[in-house]
């Protein structure tokens, strides 16, 4: 037991990763329409995980993902676009941005609980979409065209050539999540979620543990606006909408919340399935409310619960 | 000896005027056990909740190795060694018993964001002995056995059992144990007071807040009575017992 640490059993969902990079990694070479599918489901992934990190681990029910999602994107552009900066150093200064962003609101946000989090957080995040739409020099509405692309060697990487970019961008994303969970301070957040006098009382600060994780995890959704940035090359004010908030808040809650590896099967699922299937993007909402019932009816605590349960049988037959 | 490692004195606190602590003065010494008894409402609780830093107490001072902590929040009194676990038990729930200890052994370790997000550096063997300490702690309860179950679903005395594990985790100045043998089995309650001796022995000084006054006289060499928010009596387990004012608080006339 004790010489067995717990830090080397979620390699499994690692290496489940990087299978499906390789047999991702196959596909793009000859099709630009798998390419496509799969750098939104790394962006999607990057997004779910790091609102999890907030909204589950932490147990902050924020609603203000899609800004810092949109900051990130907004940011890389600026920098590339204004200043002339190269793509690659966008992404410190995206992270930076969003970052420092998050420190600000959080301070005075994060005193609100429950119910007053999540209206606080949304209210947050429909005035920064406001305001992205209103301002001449963030593109108004129509926001940025032709962004510069990133390039490796003079190479540029758009189209499947980008899907090394995503997917590794999403696997470091993944780590690094994973490697915060199960650390000291992973610990402490859980401690500050589960029960706050009883972490206080073993020397947490429960206040600052919920700002750290607030400012962490916004900061991954940076990363995923600046994926997205030089994907698209093309962005407009509809990144901050807080309807991608809903929509991550959905697949979040379908993956079952706080449980990371039911998170990203639900991801890749709810990603992937309505391409293959051809839904148009307003059935998609409607079917997200049908699964979403579904899910609440006959397993409230989602497919992470599945998973666990799984699990649990399988080392009581062994 | 080096004076006392706690020092309460002339410590008040009031409730819109209701004194629920009046004027109490406590001195433990290195490695002392002090029993602290009352009926309900005679102010236990308060007075534990301003040791902890729960409360910020209205008048008075704490001194904890000499340093003023009186009004100081719960989780800075805590890194300054004061560790409690509490009258009602609170676990995390969601962790298994050995996490939830862990969260105490790490009371003292600086929580890095770059060593958390990377795992880098001493790492490995920073968790590593987090966990040993943890698992001392188990054992000190004698619920090693039960380290990777999860607490939720526990009976509540081993709950407890993990609980007082906790805190002693922490390796802290000053346990405060808040009835910490309510619920408990005879052979658990051995087990207890195993670990309350022993934790005397490595040189950590606990506070008792117990109704069994069985245990308490067995393991305290000082017990103080409070009744009313105030202290009634102060001494070796039989002065108190021999104590008209205790008896007076406790029967009734």
């Amino acid at each position: 037991m004790s010489d067995k640490p717990t830090w080397t059993r979620p390699h499994v969902v690692a290496l489940l990763l990087v299978a499906l990079f390789s047999f991702c990694a196959g596909v793009w070479l000859t099709d630009p329409y798998w390419a496509s599918l799969i750098v939104s489901t790394a962006i999607t992934l990057v997004l779910t995980m790091s609102m999890n990190l907030i909204n589950g681990t932490s147990g902050q029910f924020t609603l203000s993902h899609a800004a810092f999602f949109g900051l990130g994107a907004y940011v890389s552009a600026i920098c590339a676009q204004y200043l002339g900066i190269s793509p690659w150093l966008c992404l410190p200064l995206a992270i930076g941005a969003a970052g420092t962003a998050a420190l600000a609101i959080g301070v005075p946000i994060l005193r609100l609980q429950g119910y007053y989090l999540a209206t606080g957080t949304l209210a947050f995040a429909l005035i920064v979409e406001i305001v992205v739409r209103q301002s001449p020099f963030l593109g108004g509405p129509l926001g940025f065209q032709d962004l510069p692309k990133l390039q490796v060697f003079n190479v540029a990487l758009t189209g499947a050539g980008y899907v090394p970019v995503a997917v590794i961008a999403m696997l470091l994303v993944y780590i690094v999540i994973r490697n915060l969970v199960q650390s000291p301070l992973g610990r402490a957040i859980v401690a500050t979620r589960d029960d706050p006098p009883a972490a206080a009382a073993a020397g947490i600060s429960v206040t600052r543990t919920r700002l750290t994780v607030f400012v962490i995890g916004t900061a991954l959704a940076a990363v995923a606006g600046w994926m997205d940035a030089f994907y698209l090359r093309n962005l407009s004010p509809q990144l901050f909408g807080a309807d991608l908030t809903f929509k991550w808040m959905l697949i979040m809650l379908i993956g079952g919340i706080g449980k990371l590896p039911g998170v990203i099967v639900s991801t890749i699922l709810l990603s992937l399935a309505p391409e293959l299937l051809g839904i148009a993007a307003m059935q998609q909402v409607l079917a997200l409310g049908i699964l979403m019932i579904l899910v609440v009816l006959f397993a409230p605590r989602g497919i992470g619960g599945l998973i666990d349960d799984m699990r649990s049988t399988s080392r009581s037959v062994a | 000896m080096s004076g006392p490692v706690l020092a309460v004195k002339a410590v008040s606190k009031n409730f819109d005027g209701l004194a629920a602590v009046r004027d109490v003065d406590l001195i433990i010494g290195k490695g002392e056990i002090c029993g602290l008894i009352g009926p309900n409402g005679a102010g236990k609780s308060t007075l534990f909740n301003l040791v902890a830093g729960e409360l910020p107490p209205s008048a008075g001072s704490i001194k904890l190795n000499g340093s003023e902590i009186a009004g100081l929040p719960s989780h800075v009194v805590a890194r300054r060694g004061i560790s409690r676990a509490f009258q009602l038990v609170h676990l995390f729930g969601s962790m298994t018993a050995v996490e939830n200890v862990m969260v105490g052994a790490q009371a003292n370790v600086r929580l890095s964001v770059a060593a958390a997000l990377t795992h880098a550096g001493h790492f490995r063997d920073d968790e590593y002995s987090i966990r040993e300490r943890a698992v001392d702690a188990l054992d000190a309860v004698g619920m090693k056995d039960h380290a990777d179950a999860p607490v939720e679903v526990m009976p509540h005395g081993q709950q407890r059992l993990i609980a007082t594990a906790r805190a002693l985790a922490a390796q802290p100045a000053v346990l405060l144990l808040d009835e910490p043998a309510a619920g408990l089995s005879a052979p658990e309650i051995e087990r207890l007071a195993a670990a309350i001796a022993a934790a005397r022995k490595r040189g950590i000084s606990v506070l008792l807040v117990e109704h069994n006054v069985g245990l308490v006289m067995r393991l305290c060499e000082h017990v103080i009575v409070l009744n009313k928010g105030e202290k009634i009596a102060d001494g070796s387990p039989a002065e108190v017992r021999a104590s008209d004012a205790v008896a007076e608080a406790y029967l009734g006339r």
